[in-house]
């Protein structure tokens, strides 16, 4: 199965009304990354996306196509060059970075290739971080966390530093504290780049759960398994969107 | 290296600065101390000057006569001369004695000259505002006036007891001492050694008194200037053109004490050692706390970036950094001033000196301690306000 199959796989299945884009829960249009240096590298180019909510999409390509900037384009944690990015009907690009640190915080949940744990912090206090910038009150955040990480499995893990887990272990903390302000979006960069198959496995097991309970996902993955689950995989190429669905 | 480990490291360096502070801020108190303890408080308040009988060989000086070089009031001392030095700034009092008679003046307690006591107290004169100067207290009969032109004398208090003459005595009756045979009223006495010790073993005549019964003091008189601390050598400088105008030279100053201007020199040395062991620890205090705390932040740059993309703001980042910097400086400020101390009680207890901790210090340092440990997490902080959280986040 190549790319290509997946996407238009899905193309004659894609059944989203106009009523539904209207809606959508994050949409991009003519978004450009440049990232300015000696020669300035044109990450995205002329991009126009839509996720709708609780939809779950895959962004595959080849490595240096743009994918992880696409990412963090939609995650807010890149700004774009040019364009305009809506997340809930907000326009995001030139708003302040307090109005996009809160939607980033009341929005997105991240999940990481490289996990970005706090190495000497219990799993716990990993996962509280994830509301320390929420409005949940602080008397709610141990059980939010321990309820968070009971869905990943890692209850019993809670007091151990985080730098004790196993890789899967890890990833499933991240998975965690990415989820435990209940997002309406999570995305996740390559969550199963570091696993072995097992863990992989387990990750996108987890993944397709927290789905079920609602919420958007936005995946890059380099794995065709991976993006087989989605709803919809969206190919970029060369800092472009090659293969969206025309509506 | 870890964090914790290079925070630590980075907050030796400002709690090295705060230990030397405080030791060395104490350590000068504790000197200071010492010095100021050995040395008379006494001498340091007080000038002397004298003027010797005015030789009438030597040429006069051009309107001296004008001037009033010649005795007045019974010593060399131009009339006025004590108001004079009282006007200067920073005198307490001034006052003019001369104990130049000696025992030429036969003193006894009888009108019979023969019945004179061979250890009879020598005579002293002395003039208005003297016996402020020299701190004494005077137990006055009813009939004592100030140190004017009456006839009267007082008396040193083992003078008293020499002659036989009571306080009791005295305030029942009146008593008379003859001096050369001049009967002169007890009009009191005069108690504690004060900066003239002689005092008490003197018959004392006020100057005009004497002036005008004895003549002149044979070799000259001197004038006590007590001052406010710190103003004698000023007052000793400004004396001999106050009292004589046009020939200064005429009034020999003595100096204020060595000992006063050698521990000013201390002093002031040890005082701008401790301000430049305060800005030098201030500085590496500093340095080393920007420097840690910025290797810090770029060593925990994925940490801050994930804090910026879970919500963080670049100024929550900006306000974490500070913190964290102002915790290092409340430890090291803490612990820097335990050990500070430590290491004065332990220096003072080896050099036997009553150790002198300045409660000030204790307060203060620690404080700028957090100051500038906070004031150099800036350099930190406002990196990790610039950390991009996309940029942060790449593998
Ligand atoms: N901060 C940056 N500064 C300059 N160029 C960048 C920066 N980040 C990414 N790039 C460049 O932008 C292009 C897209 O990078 P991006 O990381 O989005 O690719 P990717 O599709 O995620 O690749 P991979 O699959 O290897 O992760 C690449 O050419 C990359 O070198
Ligand atoms: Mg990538």
């Amino acid at each position: 199965m190549s790319f290509n199959d997946i996407v238009f796989g899905r193309l004659s299945s894609d059944s989203r009304t106009a009523a539904d884009q209207a809606a959508a829960l994050l949409r991009a249009e003519s978004i450009t990354l440049t990232y300015d240096g000696v020669t300035p590298v044109h990450a995205l180019t002329d991009i126009d996306l839509t996720v709708g909510y609780g939809e779950r999409i895959a962004l595959i390509g080849p490595s240096g196509a743009g994918k992880s900037s696409l990412l963090n384009v939609l995650g807010l944690l890149e700004v774009p060059s040019a364009g305009e990015y809506w997340v809930d009907g907000q326009p995001t690009a030139s708003a302040s970075e307090k109005t996009r640190a809160q939607l980033r915080s009341s929005t997105f949940g991240f999940i990481f290739q490289a996990f970005h744990l706090l190495d000497r912090r219990s799993v716990l206090e990993n996962v509280k971080l994830g509301l320390f910038f929420t409005e949940v009150p602080q008397r709610e955040w141990n059980d939010r966390a321990a309820q968070a990480l009971e869905s990943v499995g890692l209850t019993h893990r809670m007091h151990t530093p985080a730098r004790l887990l196993s890789g899967g272990e890890r990833q499933r903390a991240a998975i965690a504290r990415a989820v435990v302000h209940s997002p309406s979006v999570l995305m996740a960069d390559e969550p199963t780049g570091n696993l072995d198959s097992r863990n992989s496995a387990r990750v996108l097991e987890l993944l397709a759960a927290l789905h079920r309970d609602g919420g958007a996902q936005v995946i890059v993955t380099h794995d065709e398994d991976v993006a087989a689950q989605m709803d919809r995989a969206i190919v970029v190429f060369d800092g472009a969107v090659r293969c969206e669905p025309a509506h | 290296m870890s964090t914790p480990v290079r925070s630590l490291l980075g907050s030796v360096g400002l709690l090295i600065s705060v230990t030397a502070v405080i030791s060395v801020l104490s350590l000068v108190s504790t000197v200071r101390f010492q010095v100021a303890d050995d040395f008379d408080v006494r001498k340091a308040t007080e000038v002397i000057a004298h003027v010797s009988p005015v030789d009438t060989d030597a040429p006069q000086p051009v309107g001296a006569a004008d001037e009033g070089i010649l005795p007045v009031q019974g010593t060399t001392f131009p009339a006025q001369s004590a108001e004079r030095v009282r006007a200067l700034s920073g005198v307490r009092h001034a006052g003019v004695f001369s104990d130049s008679y000696g025992q030429s003046l036969l003193v006894s307690t009888s009108i019979l000259p023969d019945s004179a006591a061979p250890t009879a107290p020598p005579v002293m004169v002395a003039g208005p505002g003297l016996f402020e100067a020299a701190e004494v207290n005077v137990h006055g009969t009813e009939f004592r006036t100030e140190l004017g032109s009456a006839d009267i004398a007082y008396l040193g208090a083992s003078a008293a007891q020499t002659l036989g003459i009571s306080e009791e005595t005295l305030s029942n009756e009146s008593r008379y001492i003859f001096v050369s045979g001049k009967p002169l009223l007890i009009a009191g006495v005069v108690h504690g050694s004060g900066r003239l010790p002689q005092l008490g073993g003197a018959v004392i005549v006020p100057a005009e008194t004497a002036l005008k019964h004895f003549g002149p003091p044979q070799d000259g008189a001197s004038m006590l200037v007590t001052v406010a601390p710190g103003a004698a050598a000023n007052v000793a400088e400004a004396m001999p053109t106050a009292v004589f105008p046009t020939t200064p030279d005429a009034l020999r100053v003595t100096p204020p004490s060595e000992t006063e201007a050698n521990r000013r020199s201390v002093d002031s040395l040890l005082v701008n050692l401790g301000i430049g062991v305060a800005a030098l620890a201030s500085v590496i205090g500093a340095a080393s706390i920007a420097i840690t705390g910025t290797i810090g932040v770029s060593a925990r740059t994925g940490e801050l970036g994930l804090r910026r993309a879970i919500g963080g703001r670049p100024r929550d980042l900006l306000k974490q950094i500070l913190f964290e910097s102002a915790l290092l400086g409340v430890a090291a400020g803490l612990i820097g001033t335990i050990l500070g101390t430590a290491i004065v009680l332990l220096v003072s207890l080896v050099q036997g000196w009553v150790p002198v901790v300045s409660p000030l210090h204790i307060i203060v340092v620690p404080m700028a301690a957090i100051v500038v440990s906070a004031l150099a997490g800036f350099i930190p902080a406002w990196r990790a306000g610039r950390i991009q959280p996309a940029a942060a986040l790449r593998n």
